[in-house]
C-alpha cells in the first residue's frame, strides 16, 4: 500500500514536470496526416497520401507566417495502431492538427481519441455518420461524406429515372453498407419504389456462386461492397451470366475505387453515386487532374480519397491562416465555418455538425479518352448528410442496422 | 531469497524512475510494451515449460478485450464484474481450446492453435451483431477513482505497472514450485512422469488456463488502453509479434518475455518513422532468433552461437 | 429447393472443393513426407497469383501464367529450403516458425511491389462461356477447374504409391541414414518435394484469381483454409485432403446458399466436430 502511494505521487509529480517541458515557442505549423499506406487498404491511404502531397505542393513551405511541416503516419487499417499513431502526434511530435483517418473503425478510434485529446481532426474519407451525428464532438470536423448521403439520392434516381420497383441487395455485412442502404431505402421508397430484398454476406466472402444462384428475382441487383469482394462478386455476376437477367448497380465504392481497372470493358453502363467523380469536367476539377498527373503520373487515377485527402489539408491550412494563431479553439471555430467554393469536387460548405453539404453524382461507368471513368449523368446539389432529411428528427431515428430501416417500402417508417 | 527481494526492488525503482523522467509519448509505449510483455508471458508459460508453442493466445486477450468492450461500454455494467467477467470468459476459452487440442503435439498443436485463433478472429470480424465487425466497439473507459483519472497515461502506468510486475512475480513463484518443476519434468519425459503417477494431464490443463488467465489479464488492460475493441488484435499478425517477442527475449526464463516485448516494441516504435515495412522487419528478427540464438536473448551465449546449427528450440 | 438450384449449388461446392484441394495438397505434401509444416504456404499462393496474373496480363497466354507464377513460388520454396530450413532441419518447431517468418516478409514485399488493390485475372472469353453439362450449363473454366483438381489427386497418388520416387520420397522420411547409405540423395529430394509442394501453391494463386479477387490478406485466408481442410481430411493424408476439401466445398456452398450469413460458422463446424470426435482427422495416422 505504501509503495503505491509513492507511485501515485511519483506519477503527479511527473505530469507537472510534463506539463512545463511542453511548452516551448513555436513558429511551425505541424499537421499529421493519417492513413493505411500499409495492410489491406493502403489502396486508400496510398490515395490520400498522394493527394496531400499534391497540397502541399500547391502551398508552400511557409503559410499564414508559420513553417508548414507535415507528417505521414501509417495507421495500417487498424484501430489499435492508429491510436498509437495519434498519440505519438499530439504527446511525441506536437501536431497542431490532425488530416484523417480514412477508414471506418480508424476513423471511430480516431473520434475517440480526439475527444479525449482535443487536437482539431479533420476526417477525411471515413465515412461512419456518427462521427458529424450522435457521438460528434467539438474538434472533429469532416472533408469527406457519411454512408448514406449519397444514397439518399441513388435511390431516388433508380425509382424515378431507371423505374425500378424492386431491388435485390447483396451486401457487405457491416455498418458501412448498412449506412449506405439506410440512405439509399429513404430516397428509394420516397420516390415510389416498392421494396428491397436484402441479402447480408460476411466481409472476405471469396465464392459468391451459391448466393447467385439462390438471388431472387428482381428488377435490377443493388451490390453493397466494394473491395476484392466487390471485383469477385462482379466477376461471378458475369460468370454466370446474371448481367443478362438484371442490370448490376453499384453501392458508392463499387465502381468508384480502385477495382475499376480491373473490372475492365464489362464495367461499362454500370451506375452508383459519389460526391466525387474523376469523369468531372469542371475547370477546378481538370485543374486538379493536371496537377495530379504531373506530380505522380498518368496511370494513377485521382480518386475520392485522394481528393479528400487534399482538400482536409486545404481546409486545416485555411482554418490556421483564418484565425492567425495556433490557438486550438481559434482554428476549431474556423475550421467548422469552411467553406471551399473552388474544390475540385464542387463547391462545397459544412453544416453545423461538421459534414459537408455537397453535390451527389450519379455517376456511369464510360470510357473516355482509352480509359474506365466515372462520368457523372445526374448532379444532385447541396445534399447534406441527412438528405432532405430534418436534421434533429434524423438523429431520433435507431442508426441503420442488418434490418433496419424496412425492406418494405409500405411500412409506416417510410410514410412520416 | 535476498537477492529476489533485491531484484523486485531494483525493477520497481527503475519503473519509478521512468515513470518521471519519460515524455508522454513514451510512457504510453511503455504501457503498450507492459501488456505485450503480458501475453508473451501467457505465450511462454506454455511455450517454455511444455513446449507448447501456441498462436492463440492473443486470441485469448482479444476475447477478453470484447466481454469489456460488450458488457461494460455497451451494456454499461459495473467494472466489478466486466473484469472479472472478462478474464473468467479468457479462461473459459482457454478450457475449450485446450480440449480441441490436448492430443496434439508440438507443430500440430502449432497449426491447431493458428487455426483456431484464425477461426475466432474471423468471427470477430463478420460476427457483427455481438462485436461491431470492423468498426469495432468504442467508448471503453476506465472510471475516476480517489481523484486520479486512470485514462491518464501516467495513472494507468502505475496502475499496469503494478499488476504486471505482482503476475511476473507470481509467475516467477509458479516456475519454481513443486507443480512447476513438474511442467518441466512433463516436457522432457511424459511417460516417466505419468509412471511416477503425476496428474499428467491435469498439470498440463492446468497450465492452459492460467496462461488464459495471463492473457485475459493483459486483454483487459489492452482494451482500456485503446479505448476502442477492433478485431485487429486477434490478427495472426499480432500473434506472431507476441510469438516473436518471447522468442526474442527467452520463452524459457520469467523475465525473457519482458525483455523481448521492450525490445519488439522498441525497434517498432522506431521503425515505423522510417519505414511502413514493419511486419518485414519483425519477420527477420523472428528469422534471426531462430537460426542464431532459439533460446533467446536471456540464454544468449557466444558459444551456442559458435555451435548455432544444432541448437534446440525444443525438446521434442 | 428445385431440382436445378441442387445441381447448381452442388457444382460451385464441387469447384470450391477443387479449388481447395489444390490449396492444401501442397501443404500436406510437404507435412506428411517431411513433417514440415509450411505456414508459409499462403504467401506462396499471393506471390504466384501476383506473378502469374501478371505474366497472363502481359502475354494472354494463361498456361504459361500458370507455368511462371508455380515456379515462382517454387524457387521461393526451394530458397527457403535451402538457406533457412536446412539449418534447423529436424527441429520441427523452429522449422514453423522460419516459415512464419518467412511468409510474413514475402507478404509484406508483395504489399510493397504489387500495392494493395485487388486484382482479377483476364479470361478468354471462351473460357467464360458456359459449357452444358447436360444437367445445367455453367462456366467453362470451372469446369475445368473441376477436372485438373481430379487430374492432380490422381497423378500424386501413381506418384507415391507407384513409382520410386515415391518409395525413395518415404524412405528419406523413415530413415533418413539407411536412404542415405542406399544411394538416394535425400536433401536433394527434400528440396524436390518442398519445391514441387511450392509450386502447388503459386499455381493455385493463379488459378483461385479466376473467380476469387485476389488481394492483401489473402494469404492468411488460403492458410486459414488450408489447415481447415488438412484438419478434416488428416495431416499428410492425400485422400484425406480430397476429402476435407469435398466436405468443407459442399457445406460452404449449401450454407452461403441458404443461411448466407452464417457460412462461416458452418466452415468451421466440420473442423471443430473433428477436432471433438476423431483429432487426428479422418484419415491421419494417430502419432
Amino acid at each position: 500500500m505504501k509503495t503505491l502511494k509513492t507511485i501515485a505521487i511519483g506519477s503527479a509529480s511527473a505530469l507537472a514536470v510534463a506539463a512545463t517541458v511542453n511548452a516551448q515557442a513555436d513558429d511551425t505549423l505541424r499537421v499529421g496526416v493519417i492513413g493505411p499506406t500499409s495492410g489491406v487498404f493502403s489502396f486508400f491511404g496510398e490515395q490520400q497520401r498522394m493527394g496531400v502531397e499534391l497540397a502541399i505542393e500547391e502551398l508552400g513551405d511557409e503559410v499564414a507566417g508559420y513553417n508548414l511541416e507535415v507528417e505521414f503516419y501509417d495507421s495500417q487499417g487498424d484501430a489499435e495502431v492508429t491510436v498509437d499513431q495519434l498519440r505519438a502526434m499530439d504527446s511525441r511530435d506536437d501536431v497542431d492538427i490532425v488530416v484523417g483517418p480514412v477508414l471506418g473503425g480508424t476513423g471511430l478510434a480516431g473520434l475517440e481519441w480526439a475527444s479525449g485529446s482535443g487536437v482539431p481532426t479533420v476526417i477525411s474519407y471515413s465515412a461512419p455518420e456518427d462521427i458529424t451525428m450522435r457521438d460528434r464532438v467539438e474538434n472533429v470536423v469532416r472533408a469527406g461524406w457519411t454512408g448514406a448521403q449519397p444514397m439518399f439520392a441513388f435511390g431516388e434516381y433508380v425509382a424515378e429515372e431507371l423505374g425500378h420497383e424492386d431491388i435485390v441487395m447483396v451486401g457487405q455485412d457491416y455498418a458501412f453498407p448498412y449506412d449506405q442502404l439506410g440512405g439509399f431505402m429513404r430516397g428509394f421508397c420516397a420516390a415510389g419504389g416498392n421494396s428491397v430484398e436484402r441479402i447480408w454476406h460476411p466481409t472476405d466472402t471469396a465464392d459468391y456462386s451459391s448466393i447467385l444462384a439462390t438471388l431472387p428475382q428482381g428488377d435490377a441487383v443493388l451490390y453493397n461492397g466494394a473491395g476484392s469482394d466487390g471485383l469477385a462478386f462482379f466477376e461471378q455476376y458475369r460468370d454466370f451470366g446474371m448481367h443478362e437477367r438484371m442490370p448490376l448497380l453499384g453501392g458508392s465504392n463499387f465502381y468508384a475505387v480502385g477495382d475499376l481497372p480491373e473490372m475492365g470493358e464489362a464495367a461499362k453502363g454500370g451506375v452508383s453515386a459519389l460526391q466525387y467523380a474523376e469523369g468531372l469536367e469542371t475547370d477546378n476539377f481538370i485543374a486538379f487532374r493536371d496537377a495530379f498527373w504531373e506530380m505522380h503520373g498518368e496511370d494513377t487515377m485521382p480518386l475520392a480519397p485522394a481528393e479528400h485527402g487534399y482538400v482536409a489539408l486545404k481546409m486545416a491550412v485555411g482554418a490556421v491562416d483564418e484565425s492567425g494563431s495556433l490557438d486550438r479553439d481559434a482554428i476549431i471555430s474556423a475550421l467548422r465555418d469552411t467553406e471551399m467554393e473552388d474544390a475540385p469536387r464542387g463547391p462545397f460548405h459544412l453544416d453545423e455538425y461538421g459534414n459537408p453539404v455537397q453535390n451527389i453524382y450519379i455517376n456511369e461507368v464510360k470510357e473516355v479518352d482509352g480509359r474506365l471513368k466515372n462520368v457523372p449523368i445526374k448532379t444532385y446539389e447541396e445534399v447534406s448528410q441527412f438528405g432532405p432529411y430534418d436534421a434533429e428528427e434524423y438523429m431520433a431515428s435507431e442508426p441503420y442496422s442488418r434490418d433496419f430501416p424496412p425492406s418494405d417500402c409500405s411500412d409506416d417508417f417510410y410514410q412520416q | 531469497m535476498k537477492r529476489e527481494t533485491l531484484v523486485i526492488l531494483g525493477v520497481v525503482a527503475g519503473l519509478l524512475v521512468w515513470l518521471l523522467v519519460a515524455g508522454d509519448y513514451a510512457v504510453s509505449r511503455t504501457n503498450r510494451a507492459m501488456i505485450y510483455a503480458l501475453m508473451a508471458l501467457s505465450f511462454s508459460v506454455l511455450a517454455g515449460r511444455l513446449g507448447w508453442f501456441s498462436l492463440c493466445q492473443t486470441t485469448l486477450a482479444g476475447v477478453s478485450g470484447y466481454v469489456v468492450a460488450i458488457l461494460g461500454a455497451q451494456h454499461g455494467l459495473p467494472y466489478a464484474v466486466v473484469i472479472p467477467a472478462a478474464i473468467l470468459t479468457s479462461m473459459l476459452f482457454a478450457v475449450v481450446f485446450g480440449v480441441l487440442t490436448v492430443r496434439a503435439r508440438a507443430v500440430s498443436f502449432l497449426m491447431l492453435t493458428l487455426a483456431l485463433g484464425q477461426m475466432v478472429w474471423a468471427l470477430s470480424f463478420q460476427w457483427v451483431g455481438l462485436t461491431g465487425g470492423y468498426n469495432g466497439i468504442s467508448g471503453v473507459r476506465l472510471p475516476m477513482v480517489l481523484g486520479f483519472n486512470l485514462n491518464d497515461p501516467r495513472v494507468f502506468y502505475v496502475l499496469l505497472a503494478t499488476c504486471t510486475v505482482l503476475i511476473f512475480l507470481a509467475v516467477h513463484r509458479f516456475y519454481n514450485s513443486r507443480f512447476g518443476l513438474l511442467l518441466l519434468g512433463i516436457q522432457e519425459n511424459e511417460q516417466r512422469m505419468r509412471a511416477l503417477g503425476h496428474p499428467v494431464y491435469l498439470a498440463r490443463f492446468a497450465a492452459f488456463v492460467l496462461a488464459g488467465a495471463i492473457a485475459g489479464v493483459a486483454g483487459v488492460f489492452l482494451v482500456y488502453d485503446m479505448g476502442i475493441m477492433s478485431p485487429s488484435p486477434l490478427s495472426l499478425n499480432q500473434a506472431v509479434l507476441v510469438l516473436t517477442a518471447a522468442v526474442l527475449g527467452g520463452y524459457r526464463t520469467v523475465w525473457g518475455p519482458a525483455l523481448g516485448a521492450g525490445i519488439l516494441i522498441t525497434l517498432q516504435t522506431g521503425v515505423a518513422q522510417y519505414t511502413d515495412r514493419h511486419m518485414m522487419v519483425v519477420g527477420a528478427v523472428l528469422a534471426l532468433c531462430i537460426l542464431l540464438m532459439p533460446r533467446g536473448l536471456s540464454e544468449f551465449s557466444w558459444k551456442s552461437l559458435v555451435r548455432g546449427r544444432r541448437a534446440t528450440t525444443s525438446s521434442t | 429447393m428445385t431440382l436445378d438450384t441442387f445441381y447448381f449449388l452442388s457444382l460451385n461446392g464441387l469447384t470450391l472443393a477443387a479449388l481447395l484441394f489444390l490449396m492444401a495438397t501442397g501443404l500436406t505434401l510437404a507435412f506428411g513426407l517431411m513433417r514440415v509444416v509450411n505456414l508459409a504456404h499462403g504467401a506462396f499462393y499471393l506471390l504466384g497469383g501476383y506473378v502469374g496474373v501478371q505474366v497472363v496480363q502481359e502475354t494472354d497466354s494463361l498456361m504459361l501464367g500458370i507455368l511462371v507464377g508455380g515456379l515462382v513460388a517454387m524457387a521461393g520454396g526451394v530458397l527457403m529450403e535451402r538457406l533457412l530450413l536446412q539449418r534447423v532441419r529436424g527441429l520441427d518447431l523452429s522449422e514453423a516458425l522460419l516459415t512464419i517468418a518467412v511468409g510474413m516478409i514475402i507478404a509484406d514485399g508483395l504489399l510493397a511491389i504489387y500495392g494493395g488493390s485487388s486484382i482479377s485475372l483476364p479470361l478468354p472469353a471462351e473460357l467464360r462461356m458456359p459449357m452444358d453439362l447436360g444437367v445445367m450449363m455453367y462456366p467453362t473454366f470451372r469446369v475445368y477447374i473441376m477436372i485438373g483438381a481430379l487430374a492432380l489427386g490422381a497423378v500424386l497418388w501413381v506418384v507415391m504409391t507407384r513409382t520410386r520416387i515415391g518409395a525413395a520420397i518415404r524412405a528419406g522420411v523413415d530413415d533418413r541414414e539407411t536412404a542415405m547409405t542406399q544411394g538416394i540423395n535425400v536433401p536433394l529430394l527434400f528440396a524436390g518435394v518442398f519445391g514441387a509442394a511450392s509450386f502447388l501453391a503459386g499455381a493455385a494463386g493463379v488459378i483461385g484469381t479466376s473467380y476469387m479477387s485476389l488481394g492483401q490478406g489473402l494469404d492468411v485466408r488460403v492458410l486459414m483454409l488450408s489447415l481447415v481442410v488438412i484438419i478434416i481430411g488428416g495431416m499428410g493424408s492425400l485422400k484425406g485432403a480430397a476429402v476435407g476439401a469435398l466436405i468443407t466445398g459442399m457445406v460452404y456452398s449449401f450454407a452461403s446458399g441458404y443461411l448466407p450469413q452464417f457460412a462461416l460458422f458452418f466452415l468451421f463446424l466440420p473442423m471443430t466436430l473433428i477436432l471433438v470426435f476423431r483429432p487426428q482427422g479422418l484419415f491421419g495416422r494417430t502419432t
